[in-house]
C-alpha cells in the first residue's frame, strides 16, 4: 500500500516519478477486453500474449496490458501497439506469436491483421487511418486505449487527478460556475443542466449531501456507461470527487447494475486505490474536503435508472418511482439534499475543469455542448461505441463512421434513445444529434443507444420487440403502464398475428394516449415512442399488416410463405437436408418445393441456398 | 396554514400540502380512486382520480393525480373535463378484466358511462380479482406487520407474502387488509375456533365477556405488548368493550 498523497504536489511528484520510470518509447501491446472483444475471446488473446512475451523474457507488466473498450467492437478482438498507433482487429490466439515476434520485437506491422477500409481497398496502420476513428472526436474515450483499467498508476501517469488539485486551486463557486458556463447537459437522458443541478444541491438547506452516479445502464444494446466504468472508472471516480467538492457533499454512491461484475469490480478497485492515495475518504489530498464513495450493486430492474427508484432502491427499498413533489436535490437519499448525474456526465467533469467551459462549448451546438457516447449497434457495418461532436448528424454517425448498411441493402430506421426511443425513417438522416432535436422529431437522446435497421426489418415487429422489454420492465405500479404496455404489446401482436384490423390501430393510438398522459414517471410516459413513431413515420407498413395481411418486410411469420423458385433453383438438395421439417422436396437437379403446410418459417432454406432461389412473400 | 383554492370554479380552503383527492372530497366534490385511504401515504397506483389542476403563473392546465398531489395556494383545479374522463374510462377498462364483478368498478364504470368492457376478462391471474392498488401491502405495513409485499414487476406483479412464499408468516390475521381490499378478493375464513389467512392458520380469541371469538390469539398479543390500549380491553370484543368503556366513564363533578 502506498502512502496518502499529502497534497497536490505530492501527487505531482508521484506522476513525475511514474513518468521517469517509464519509457515513453517502450512499445506495449494492448488488448481490448471490453464486452465485446470479451465475448470474441479477446482474454484468450492477452493470456497468449503473456505467456509468449514471457516466453521471450519480455516484462510482460511493463508492455503488455488489457484495456477497457476501444470502441471498434465490429473487429475485434482488438489489439493496439504504441508508440506507433498500430491496430490489428480480429485478433485470434493463433495470431499471437507473430504479433510479438515480429511487432512487440521487431517493430514490424503484420500486414494481414490489419483494417481493410471497405471504399479504398488500402490497409490502415493506425487508428487515424481507419474511417471508424478519424471521423469521431474521442474525448472521454480516447484514454481507454491507454491505460490499465485497474491501475490507478496508469491513470495518474496520463495526468489523472489533476482535475481535481485544480479544482482545489479555483475553489468550489468557480468549479461549479465554470461547469455551470460549459454547457454540460445530463448525458442520462433528460438532458437536465448538470450546473443548474449541482447548485440547486449545493443551495440546499441541510447538512449532509450526497452525490451519486447512475450506472443502471438498462437499454438493449447500449454500453456506454459500462465501457467508461470498466475502461476507465477513476475519470468517473475523478468527476464524482470534483462535484462532492464543487456541492459539499460528504458521501457518494454508485449504483451500479449486478450485470455488470466487470464494472462492479473496476470500480470498487478505483474507489480503493484512491482512498489508500488519499484521493478519498478524510480530508482529501491534504485539503478541507471529506469525502467518500460506496457502491452499491442493483438488481438489473430498468426502472431503476429512474431517480426516485433509484434512491428507494439505494434506500433499501422496492425500486418504485414516486411524485416528487420536493425535487432530489433538496430532498433525495434519506431525504437530504442529493446530486444524481449519469457515468457519462461524471465523466465530463474532469475535462471541463482541466480545460475550461471554452473548450467544452467549442463542441457540440449552442444548446447541446460536448460530445456524446453512443453505441451504434443493428444493421450497421461497423458496430461500436462511437463518440462524436453533439450535433453530428444521423447519416454522419450511420454512414460516416458505422461504413453504411451491410449486404448492400437500404437504410430503413434508426432507433435512438433506448428502448422507449423514436424510430427515425431516411428522411430524418440528417437531423442533428442533440438533445431538443430529437425530442421534437419525436424520439430522444436517452442514454445514447442506436439501433439501426435495414430494409427487411418490420416496424411492427419492433415495436412489438420493445414493447415486449418495456411491459416486463415497468415497475407496475401504474395502472396505465403496467397494464397499457402489455395490452399495446399484444395488439401488436395481433397485428403481426393477421388478426388485426383498422380499428386495431384506433386502440392502439387511443391506449397510448392514456398511457402516456397518464403515467407517473418517464418509463410509462415514453413507453409508447416506439409505436407511436413508428405509425407516425410507417404508418403504411401497418396498414399493410391490417388491410392486405402482408407483411412488407418479410418478417412476421403469420403472414409470409416460403417458395422455391423453379427457374432460380439447381437443385442442389441442400435446403432439404437442412429443413427441420423435412418440409422440402426434389429430385436432385430439379427445382425443389416448399409444402406450405410443414414449413415453419424459419428460414433456414432460404439462408444456405447458394443460388438465393428462396422467395418469401 | 391554509390555502385558498377553486375547485370546478368553487373556492374551497384547506391545509397547505393536503391530498388534492382529500381536499375535494371533503368539498363533497366526486373523484373516482381505487388505490386511496386518507390514512396510507398514497401511490397514485390506479391512475383514476385524474384532474387537470393549473398553478397560478404556470400557464396550461396539467393533466395529474390528486392523491399524490398536495395542495398550494390558488391552485385551480377542474375534477371532470372530457380529457379526464376519458383517461379514467381508459384506465378503469384496463382493470375492469381483473374484476369483472367488483361493486367498486362498476359503480365508477357507471359515473364514467363506461358501459362496454374493452378488454375480456383475465383468467388464472395469481390473485383473482386482485388490481394490484397495494392497499392491503400498505396497510399491513402501516399497521407494523409487513406481512406483506408486492413482488415482482411489469406483467408480473402482483401481491402476497414476501418473496413469493406461500404462507405470510408474519401475518397476525388482524383481517386489515382484507377490510381495505376495494375489490374483496383477501379471503379470510373464520370456523369455529380458527382463522384462515394467507395460507395462515390462527387459533382465534374469545371475547373473556361473552365468549364470542373476535380476533385472532396473535393478533391480541401484538395489541396487548404494544400497549396502545389498557390490557384488560384487549380481551374483550368490540361490542364488550364499548359495554366497558361507557362503565367505566367518570362520574360527572
Amino acid at each position: 500500500m502506498t502512502a496518502r498523497l499529502a497534497g497536490p504536489r505530492a501527487l505531482t511528484r508521484y506522476r513525475e516519478a511514474l513518468t521517469r520510470a517509464r519509457d515513453p518509447g517502450r512499445r506495449v501491446v494492448s488488448v481490448c477486453v471490453g464486452t465485446g472483444c470479451r465475448a470474441n475471446g479477446a482474454r484468450e488473446v492477452y493470456a497468449a500474449l503473456r505467456a509468449q512475451a514471457e516466453k521471450h523474457g519480455v516484462a510482460c507488466e511493463e508492455q503488455s496490458r488489457a484495456t477497457g473498450c476501444l470502441g471498434f467492437c465490429q473487429c475485434g478482438p482488438l489489439l493496439s501497439v504504441a508508440p506507433e498507433g498500430i491496430v490489428y482487429q480480429h485478433v485470434r490466439v493463433a495470431d499471437v506469436p507473430e504479433i510479438v515476434e515480429r511487432t512487440l520485437l521487431g517493430g514490424e506491422t503484420v500486414e494481414r491483421l490489419l483494417y481493410v477500409d471497405p471504399a479504398t481497398g488500402r490497409p490502415c496502420r493506425t487508428e487515424e487511418e481507419i474511417p471508424f476513428y478519424h471521423r469521431q472526436q474521442r474525448v472521454l474515450l480516447r484514454d481507454n486505449a491507454l491505460l490499465d483499467p485497474t491501475s490507478i498508476d496508469d491513470y495518474i501517469a496520463l495526468g489523472g487527478y489533476s482535475a481535481l488539485c485544480r479544482a482545489f486551486e479555483m475553489g468550489p463557486v468557480a468549479v461549479l460556475e465554470e461547469v455551470k458556463r460549459s454547457g454540460l447537459r445530463g448525458r442520462g437522458g433528460a438532458g437536465f443542466p448538470t450546473g443548474r443541478k449541482w447548485e440547486a444541491c449545493r443551495d440546499a438547506a441541510g447538512d449532509l449531501r450526497y452525490v451519486v452516479c447512475n450506472a443502471d445502464e438498462g437499454d438493449p444494446g447500449a454500453f456506454m456507461d459500462d465501457a467508461l466504468l470498466e475502461g476507465d472508472p477513476h475519470s468517473v471516480l475523478e468527476g464524482m470527487i470534483i462535484g462532492a467538492f464543487a456541492i459539499g457533499a460528504r458521501e457518494g454512491y454508485v449504483y451500479v447494475r449486478q450485470e455488470y461484475p466487470v464494472a462492479v469490480e473496476r470500480i470498487t478497485r478505483a474507489i480503493d486505490q484512491a482512498r489508500d492515495l488519499g484521493l478519498l475518504g478524510e480530508s482529501v489530498l491534504g485539503s478541507d474536503l471529506s469525502f467518500d464513495v460506496r457502491v452499491s450493486r442493483g438488481g438489473g430492474a430498468f426502472v431503476c435508472g429512474e431517480a426516485s427508484a433509484m434512491m428507494a432502491s439505494l434506500e433499501g427499498r422496492r425500486g418504485v418511482p414516486r411524485r416528487r413533489i420536493i425535487h432530489l436535490s433538496e430532498r433525495g437519499l434519506w431525504g437530504r439534499p442529493t446530486n444524481l448525474n449519469n457515468v457519462e456526465t461524471w465523466a465530463n467533469v474532469p475535462q471541463i475543469v482541466l480545460r475550461g467551459a471554452d473548450w467544452f462549448r467549442s463542441m457540440g451546438t449552442e444548446r447541446s455542448t460536448g460530445t456524446k457516447i453512443f453505441s451504434l449497434v443493428g444493421k450497421v457495418n461497423d458496430t461500436g461505441l462511437v463518440e462524436v461532436p453533439m450535433g453530428a448528424t444521423l447519416r454522419d454517425i450511420i454512414f460516416g463512421i458505422g461504413g453504411g448498411i451491410p449486404g448492400g441493402k437500404g437504410f430503413k430506421a434508426v432507433q435512438t434513445g433506448g428502448p422507449s426511443g423514436g424510430c427515425l425513417p431516411a428522411e430524418k438522416l440528417d437531423t442533428p444529434v442533440d438533445f431538443d432535436t430529437l425530442v421534437a422529431e419525436g424520439s430522444m437522446m436517452g442514454s445514447g443507444g442506436m439501433i439501426v435497421m435495414d430494409e427487411d426489418t418490420c416496424m411492427v415487429d419492433v415495436a412489438r420487440y420493445f414493447l415486449r422489454f418495456l411491459a416486463s420492465e415497468s415497475c407496475g405500479n401504474c395502472t396505465s403502464c403496467r397494464e397499457g404496455l402489455w395490452r399495446l404489446r399484444d395488439l401488436l401482436g395481433d397485428i403481426a398475428e393477421g388478426r388485426g384490423t383498422r380499428d386495431t390501430i384506433a386502440l392502439i393510438e387511443e391506449l397510448a394516449d392514456t398511457v402516456k398522459a397518464t403515467s407517473l414517471c418517464a418509463l410509462g410516459t415514453s413507453a409508447v415512442n416506439p409505436v407511436l413513431s413508428t405509425l407516425r413515420h410507417f404508418r403504411d407498413e401497418y396498414l399493410a399488416h391490417v388491410d392486405d395481411k402482408r407483411c412488407p418486410a418479410a418478417v412476421c411469420k403469420a403472414l409470409i410463405t416460403f417458395s422455391i423458385d423453379p427457374d432460380a433453383c439447381n437443385g442442389c438438395t441442400l435446403c432439404a437436408a437442412r429443413c427441420p421439417q423435412g418440409a422440402i422436396s426434389g429430385e436432385k437437379r430439379q427445382p425443389h418445393t416448399i409444402a406450405p403446410e410443414l414449413c415453419i418459417k424459419c428460414g433456414i432454406c432460404r439462408d444456405v441456398c447458394p443460388r438465393d432461389a428462396v422467395r418469401v412473400h | 396554514m391554509d390555502v385558498r383554492l377553486t375547485i370546478d370554479g368553487h373556492e374551497a380552503k384547506a391545509p397547505k400540502d393536503m391530498s388534492l383527492l382529500d381536499v375535494v372530497r371533503r368539498v363533497g366534490g366526486e373523484i373516482p380512486a381505487l388505490c386511496h385511504h386518507e390514512g396510507i401515504a398514497p401511490i397514485a397506483a390506479c391512475r383514476l382520480c385524474l384532474v387537470e389542476v393549473r398553478r397560478p403563473g404556470r400557464g396550461e392546465a396539467v393533466l395529474t393525480t390528486s392523491c399524490d398531489y398536495p395542495v398550494s395556494e390558488g391552485l385551480e383545479v377542474v375534477t371532470a373535463s372530457p380529457r379526464i374522463r376519458r383517461h379514467r374510462a381508459m384506465n378503469l377498462q384496463l382493470l375492469l378484466p381483473y374484476a369483472p364483478d367488483a361493486p367498486a368498478l362498476h359503480e365508477i364504470a357507471e359515473s364514467l358511462g363506461v358501459t362496454a368492457p374493452l378488454f375480456a376478462p383475465v383468467t388464472g391471474a395469481p390473485l383473482p380479482g386482485c388490481i394490484l392498488c397495494e392497499l392491503c401491502v400498505r396497510v399491513c405495513a402501516a399497521l407494523g406487520y409487513h406481512a406483506l409485499a408486492a413482488i415482482g414487476r411489469g406483467d408480473h406483479k402482483r401481491v402476497g407474502p414476501p418473496f413469493g412464499r406461500s404462507v405470510a408468516t408474519a401475518c397476525v390475521g388482524c383481517g386489515a387488509c382484507h377490510e381495505v381490499c376495494p375489490t374483496g378478493c383477501i379471503a379470510m375464513e373464520d370456523t369455529a375456533t380458527t382463522r384462515r389467512i394467507w395460507g395462515r392458520e390462527l387459533e382465534l380469541f374469545t371475547c373473556r365477556r361473552c365468549g364470542k371469538p373476535f380476533t385472532t390469539v396473535a393478533h391480541r398479543t401484538v395489541m396487548v405488548a404494544r400497549g396502545d390500549i389498557p390490557a384488560e380491553s384487549c380481551d374483550l370484543c368490540e361490542t364488550c368493550r364499548s359495554r366497558d368503556y361507557a362503565r367505566r366513564l367518570a362520574p360527572v363533578r
